[in-house]
């Protein structure tokens, strides 16, 4: 066969008697879509991936707990809750519970003679828990703290409250031992 | 004799003759010239044929990027090897940790090696990247510029993570200081320091967390970028130089002329790192004491700037500053568009004398502005103060504003892009450096002492 007669190969994607561009454009939307499809797909992999590595549950104590009798803590003076980062403060006025960790970046603080500091970044706080220097910008939270009716003090560390220092520390109609 | 047999015996006997034609195909050393064993070899077919002949040079590139990727390697053998003993549970970890410093046979060695090299990828990557920036090298290379920004990222990622592993007191206290920066980032903070942590604290879920953004995601996409960043140098066409005519340029074979002074180079850098983790091992403090931080918590060397200015202000030390500083840095390429001085250390010759005075000035005011924030009455002054202006008044938003003059006017004075960016980087070098110097003299509460005076809190 006369090699000039074999037919020119043709595109798999056009006839001759379809208008070029046409094809071209089905080719190109085609293409673009075939793109977003593998897109979206990969975006909602991704979305997957991280909504699996977002924490569905919590390790460690609640943040209910009780913490001691009243008798355990003596009039005007600061005890060191270590395990639970709190410091209890009894005064005539009363009971309070406020954290011992900086709320700069979290770091667990130093008794002074005038109130507390950082050791991480010098942050200076005063004996209530106030702010005196440094890079700190809130005062430490004081956290709602009652009475049961077994006698045992409990705190809430999930409710900070907008009162600084002890407050009175209502007693149940009847406490137990 | 069955045809089986026959065939089978006459591989047998050309077995030698096979085995060398099998396991080194394409080599044929009658017609191999240089450039066919270039693309032949499987090493070394990274390089070019030839290479521009003062790329050569030492202070060209001081062979920063070549010694990282050594780095990495070293990292991802020692680290493979530290996996066979290392336990990532809250209460392994420190015991492992103990083991492989105390018990295991060369185990001391493989850990002060992987601790050795990761510091000093921080390093190499870090002066790489400010090779490539001083050098004006990402000229019309705005991809491999970006890729390699997320490089450094991930080696910072690494190094952080690695950082927590060991699980002994500074170990702890250092990554929960850090990641409570996050807390400071308004709306997503929390949500960003919980999907990092697996909860609220630093605890078993984020030490697992680590571990695997350690040894498997973070390395994982390093590699892949990593790769792909040595592609793009070959598909730039090598190092960057300024555009010449190519007769202007002479050029010898990479063979043996680079691939020599690589190989002294990592031999060099190997046998250092062998000597340092012989001698020198690495720390392992005490057992993690989650209710008390030592009396002085500091982050890993690297990130001892950040820590400085966290010290004045967590949201411009922590964002703001590298926040500003990462975007600029992400936008270089694509406003610095000058062909002139490329590949060249601090550019035109003429236009050198601005980032040399931007050096001296901003020396100058960072001492001025350490100085007064040090000083008693500036701290209680600035404490009594509304938060806005406390948080906004510290020596990180002076160099920061300082920056950006130093951008304005060099740029202006020298109707220049590229001297507008060299002066700013300058002012920002000097000023992380200067808080790496600084917070590497602070003493316990984060007080200032000269290297020279003793830690004594009587003041």
């Amino acid at each position: 066969m006369n090699p000039s007669r074999v037919p020119k190969e043709e595109s798999p994607f056009s006839t001759p008697d379809e208008p070029v561009e046409e094809a071209a454009s089905r080719r190109d939307f085609l293409a673009r879509a075939g793109h977003a499809a593998a897109g979206l797909c990969a975006l909602f992999f991704a979305a997957g991936a991280v909504r699996f590595a977002v924490p569905d549950f919590e390790e460690g104590p609640p943040r209910k707990f009780p913490f001691g009798r009243l008798a355990d803590f003596g009039m005007n003076t600061l005890s060191w809750l270590r395990d639970r980062d709190l410091f209890v403060l009894r005064t005539p006025a009363g009971l309070g519970a406020f954290s011992s960790r900086c709320t700069h970046l979290g770091c667990t603080l130093r008794r002074t003679a005038e109130g507390f500091v950082c050791p991480c970044h010098g942050a200076r706080y005063g004996a209530l828990g106030e702010i005196v220097s440094g890079p700190a910008r809130r005062p430490l939270p004081w956290y709602s703290v009652w009475l049961e009716r077994d006698g045992r003090l409990w705190v809430d560390l999930g409710k900070p409250l907008d009162t600084v220092g002890p407050i009175a520390i209502v007693l149940p109609d009847k406490v137990e031992g | 004799m069955n045809v089986f047999w026959s065939t089978l015996l006459t591989h047998l006997t050309t077995l030698p003759i096979h085995l060398k034609r099998g396991l080194h195909p394409g080599v044929d050393p009658e017609t191999e010239t240089l450039a066919l064993r270039m693309r032949r070899n499987f090493l070394f077919h990274l390089h070019p044929v030839r290479v521009a002949e003062h790329t050569l040079k030492p202070t060209a590139t001081f062979g920063l990027g070549l010694m990282t990727l050594t780095l990495f390697l070293v990292l991802a053998l020692s680290g493979v090897m530290l996996m066979v003993y290392y336990v990532p549970t809250n209460r392994e970890a420190y015991t492992s940790t103990q083991d492989l410093q105390y018990a295991v046979t060369f185990g001391s060695f493989v850990r002060a090696l992987h601790r050795w090299a990761a510091h000093a990828m921080v390093l190499t990557a870090f002066l790489h990247l400010l090779r490539v920036a001083f050098c004006g090298a990402y000229f019309r290379r705005e991809l491999n510029w970006t890729i390699g920004l997320n490089l450094i990222l991930l080696t910072f990622g690494l190094a952080f993570t690695g950082y927590l592993l060991p699980w002994d007191q500074r170990s702890f206290w250092a990554v929960s200081v850090s990641t409570n920066l996050l807390d400071h980032i308004p709306w997503i903070g929390d949500s960003l320091k919980r999907f990092l942590l697996g909860g609220r604290e630093v605890g078993q879920a984020a030490l697992i967390r680590f571990y695997a953004l350690h040894v498997a995601i973070l390395p994982g996409v390093m590699l892949g970028l990593g790769i792909f960043h040595l592609w793009r140098i070959r598909k730039d066409g090598g190092l960057a130089r300024e555009p010449k005519a190519p007769e202007d340029l002479s050029t010898l074979p990479a063979w043996p002329h680079l691939v020599f002074r690589e190989a002294i180079l990592i031999v060099v850098l190997v046998t250092l790192l062998c000597l340092l983790a012989t001698f020198v091992p690495a720390p392992l403090g005490g057992a993690p004491d989650i209710h008390n931080p030592s009396n002085l918590e500091k982050t890993p060397w690297y990130f001892l700037w950040l820590q400085e200015m966290v010290s004045y202000s967590a949201p411009v030390g922590g964002f703001i500053f590298p926040g500003v500083l990462l975007m600029s840095l992400l936008l270089l390429p694509f406003l610095e568009r000058e062909n002139q001085g490329v590949g060249r250390w601090f550019g035109v010759p003429g236009k050198r004398i601005a980032v040399g005075v931007s050096m001296a000035i901003s020396l100058f005011f960072f001492a001025l502005f350490e100085w007064i924030f040090m000083k008693q009455g500036v701290a209680s002054w600035l404490a009594s103060r509304p938060p806005l202006v406390r948080d906004l008044l510290n020596p990180a938003t002076g160099m920061l504003i300082l920056a950006v003059i130093h951008f304005v006017a060099a740029g202006i004075l020298n109707r220049s892009t590229r001297t507008a960016f060299l002066a700013a980087g300058m002012v920002v070098l000097v000023a992380v450096i200067g808080f790496t110097l600084v917070a590497w003299c602070r003493g316990p509460m984060w007080v200032f002492f000269w290297p020279w005076e003793e830690w004594s809190l009587a003041s």
